[in-house]
């Protein structure tokens, strides 16, 4: 009787656990949607011819990259063509291995530089300096192996802006990408960190570094990731802002009010995702010392990276995603409730702890015992089924409601033959790829309870958008 | 057959997750409906622009005298059309786009969205009745200007601007140095617009004003920026007036000295040199760029020295945009230098250039 009792009461958990999570996405859902609608009202007379001042804040561009000897040419090109008045843009070769700088030294004729170099935070000794003759804003960092953490350091370090903006390798940008993501910092001088809007590039066309037409992927595995990113981005990141409570900023195009990152002492090398701990430490260092900041998102599409295609990418991203956050949130647990933590402290950390850190754990625990239990008998059919239908049926209009944010703001896929495959995937995601995903994020989580250390990110990257672009 | 569950949880949860399902399927009929909705609405803004231009066209020589009937769901459409056009026109082309829009009667439309329209429809109608210069719509637009939405308050100021630039701007200018939620870019666009006869002395005495005021760390950094938008006679004063009034206020200072322009504060901004904030000497060897005389030379050397970064940096980029210092010079000071940081500062400065 006490066993079937403690059963019954783990089905209920489950279930409640369930019907909890995805209502509090929904929550964020619902706060994204009046988010978004200001935002677009705001921006509705943005076709309205309008010229440049020179009051935009000039910005260093940062641009970390190890092995990347293939794209990196083609990404600081189109990094160059941006449309912005002033800024700069520093290349840190984290002591690749392939020839990175050798095709930054004969693409954009570097020559060594006497930088007086002023290191503020910590990074791996520098090697060179070196300048572009052919474009003036161009520098080049050569500097010993560190990681992505402390490449960006050393690029801080170098900065001559006041904010800069880090930029993976492989993003591919649209050429008014810095001048939508800087906006917060005009319009709210309390801002000190930005980020937009990251989508996947796969089937996409890019002409000239910067993309010109957006498509579909073939590949399954790139379409499940499109309706993830805009779950992520639409709602999971739009839905934080009016409560000052974003948490993440992609590492793959963010703009941080330098001052502010030197003062909480740059990136930490000791993580796997330092873009969103470096996040979160700003939020814990402005609340603790009771400074007013604010930290912003663009829902803008203004970034468009590479999904990987192969399972095996795919998992090592997740679980170093996961990882990242795990050690994110516990090198930051001051702020979980902290008086003055706010809805940063109160909201956002204790959801992410909870839903997102040990998610995958209940999540993949609910399945396994559901599943186990009903094949041995000890759940029953009614349990199993209404379990099933929750966690499907929930999933289902999380990823629908994005795509409805999507329909409402941007339409960005614009073809019809676009929107009945999105259709598909938002049903068929939940029918194994987000168990999938569950179960590689659990893996990460316990990467991080063992104390696993990560380094650069290996992605195989196939960059079919340059393909397109050369055939 | 699946029977509902007596379990009362298990019930609620089925509820639940049968909501869930019917509102996805709920959703997904309404991103088939916008997805429809959007396309035939893109093919007929598509006829209209294709009618309507043609007429706004016209107005580059004269009002049209036959002008299409506009049926109440197009006012919106036309009005952002016209708008467009305005933005991208000059001198009498402007006047015949708004005789025609008297003419359709989108003006009394636009009024009418002022007052009961959504949030966009009130943006369209502000920035209309900007274009318009609508005189009838001034109190209006001084009570939008004070809003607290930024687009909506910075769209009134910019149409109080169009409307009646000289009247408003004592009154805008009050707005400019206490609201930092409006863009110094957008602003400086706006005034840019008018020019410096009628910016210089209203910019002036904001600013002398707002020396005064308790929150001065705010509104005169702003106000500051936009006084290169004034003629360099009247702003000069101004400078010299708010860095007298600022006393030790570090942000003031250092926004007043980065703001002297006139040859003949040189020696006023020397004395800021060796103040203990480097926000001020970093902007004293920035000020200095502008007007240093060969015996300044020296003092740029010293500051070369500093402790801050950003001021030996500063230093070194004045010191080589120095008509009177050549690259032979410089290279004769940094072989001196004692100290390792000024010549190391000094010779990246002077490859910088050489690249």
């Amino acid at each position: 009787m006490p066993l079937i009792d403690f059963i019954a009461g783990i089905q209920i958990f489950f279930l409640l656990y369930f019907i909890g999570i995805n209502t509090g996405y929904l929550a964020l859902n619902l706060l994204s949607f009046p988010s978004l609608k200001r935002y677009l009202d705001a921006h509705s007379m943005d076709d309205l011819p309008r010229g440049q001042s020179g009051f935009e804040p000039p910005v260093s561009i940062l641009v970390p990259a190890y092995n990347e000897e293939a794209t990196i040419a083609a990404s600081v090109r189109s990094i160059l063509q941006l449309e912005y008045l002033e800024f700069e843009v520093i290349v840190v070769n984290d002591g690749a291995k392939d020839g990175t700088l050798e095709v930054l030294k004969r693409e954009f004729e570097l020559v060594r530089f006497p930088e007086a170099y002023w290191q503020r935070i910590d990074s791996k000794p520098i090697r060179a300096f070196y300048r572009s003759r052919a474009h003036p804003n161009l520098r080049v960092i050569d500097k010993e192996n560190g990681g992505k953490a402390d490449a960006l350091n050393a690029a801080i370090n170098a900065a001559r802006y006041p904010y800069f903006c880090g930029v993976d390798a492989d993003s591919i940008l649209q050429r008014d990408s810095l001048r939508r993501v800087v906006e917060p910092f005009l319009e709210d001088p309390l801002t000190i960190a930005t980020g937009g809007t990251v989508r996947v590039a796969n089937g996409c066309t890019v002409e000239d570094g910067f993309l010109v037409r957006v498509g579909l992927p073939t590949n399954p595995l790139a379409l499940l990731q499109i309706v993830e990113y805009l779950r992520a981005f639409l709602f999971g990141r739009l839905g934080w802002t009016p409560i000052n409570a974003v948490l993440i900023i992609s590492g793959a195009f963010g703009v941080f009010r330098k001052e502010s990152v030197v003062a909480v002492g740059g990136y930490r090398h000791d993580t796997v995702g330092e873009d969103m701990e470096l996040v979160v430490r700003l939020h814990r260092w402005h609340r603790t010392e009771g400074i007013p900041y604010r930290i912003h998102f663009v829902p803008d599409p203004i970034c468009w990276t590479e999904a990987p295609e192969s399972l095996r990418v795919l998992k090592n991203q997740r679980v170093r995603w996961q990882q990242g956050l795990c050690e994110s949130l516990t090198m930051n647990a001051e702020l979980l409730c902290h008086p003055k933590g706010g809805a940063a402290g109160w909201i956002a950390y204790p959801f992410m702890m909870l839903f997102e850190g040990l998610g995958p754990l209940i999540e993949v625990a609910g399945y396994v015992f559901m599943t186990g239990g009903f094949l041995l008998g000890v759940v029953s059919a009614d349990a199993f089924v209404v379990f099933l239908l929750v966690a499907i049926a929930f999933g289902m209009v999380l990823s629908v409601s994005a795509l409805l944010l999507e329909e409402l703001s941007f339409h960005i896929y614009t073809r019809p033959r676009q929107l009945l495959t999105l259709f598909a995937v938002v049903i068929l995601e939940n029918f194994g790829y987000r168990q999938l995903n569950s179960v590689w994020r659990l893996w990460g989580l316990v990467r991080w309870m063992i104390g696993k250390k990560g380094g650069w990110g290996t992605m195989t990257r196939t960059a079919s958008w340059q393909r397109n672009n050369l055939e | 057959m699946f029977d509902i569950p007596s379990d009362p949880v298990l019930r609620l949860a089925l509820w639940a997750g049968l909501a869930a399902a019917a509102c996805a399927g709920a959703m997904l009929a309404t991103i088939v409906f916008l997805r429809i909705s959007l396309l035939l609405r893109r093919a007929y803004e598509a006829r209209l622009t294709a009618r309507w231009r043609p007429v706004l066209a016209q107005c580059v020589d004269n009002e049209p005298v036959k002008i299409p009937r506009i049926a109440r769901r197009d006012r919106y459409f036309i009005l952002r059309l016209w708008n467009v056009h305005h933005a991208l026109m000059r001198g009498q082309v402007t006047e015949h786009l708004n005789g025609l829009i008297h003419r359709t009667g989108l003006a009394h439309a636009a009024r009418r969205m002022l007052r009961q329209g959504s949030t966009r429809q009130r943006l369209l109608a502000i920035v209309t009745l900007g274009n318009l210069r609508e005189e009838s719509a001034l109190n209006e637009f001084r009570l939008l200007a004070d809003e607290a939405s930024t687009f909506i308050s910075l769209a009134a100021a910019q149409a109080l601007l169009q409307t009646a630039a000289e009247a408003s701007l004592p009154w805008l200018l009050i707005r400019v140095g206490r609201r930092q939620d409006w863009p110094l870019t957008r602003l400086s666009i706006m005034l840019r617009e008018l020019g410096p006869d009628i910016v210089s002395v209203p910019l002036a005495e904001a600013l002398l004003a707002a020396t005064g005021a308790p929150d001065a760390t705010v509104q005169v950094p702003r106000l500051i920026k936009l006084l290169e938008l004034a003629h360099p006679s009247v702003a000069a004063p101004a400078v010299r007036g708010a860095l007298g009034a600022a006393g030790e206020n570090v942000v003031l200072i250092a926004a007043c000295v980065r703001a002297l322009t006139d040859p003949r504060d040189r020696e006023l901004a020397c004395t800021y040199a060796n103040h203990t904030a480097w926000q001020v000497r970093v902007t004293v060897a920035i000020a200095l760029r502008r007007f240093a005389a060969p015996e300044d030379r020296s003092l740029l050397v010293d500051m070369l020295s500093d402790v801050h970064w950003w001021v030996r940096r500063s230093a070194a980029d004045t010191l080589l945009a120095l008509p009177f210092v050549t690259i032979p010079d410089l290279k004769k000071i940094q072989r001196v230098l004692p100290d390792r940081y000024a010549a190391d500062m000094l010779a990246d400065a002077i490859a910088e250039q050489a690249v």
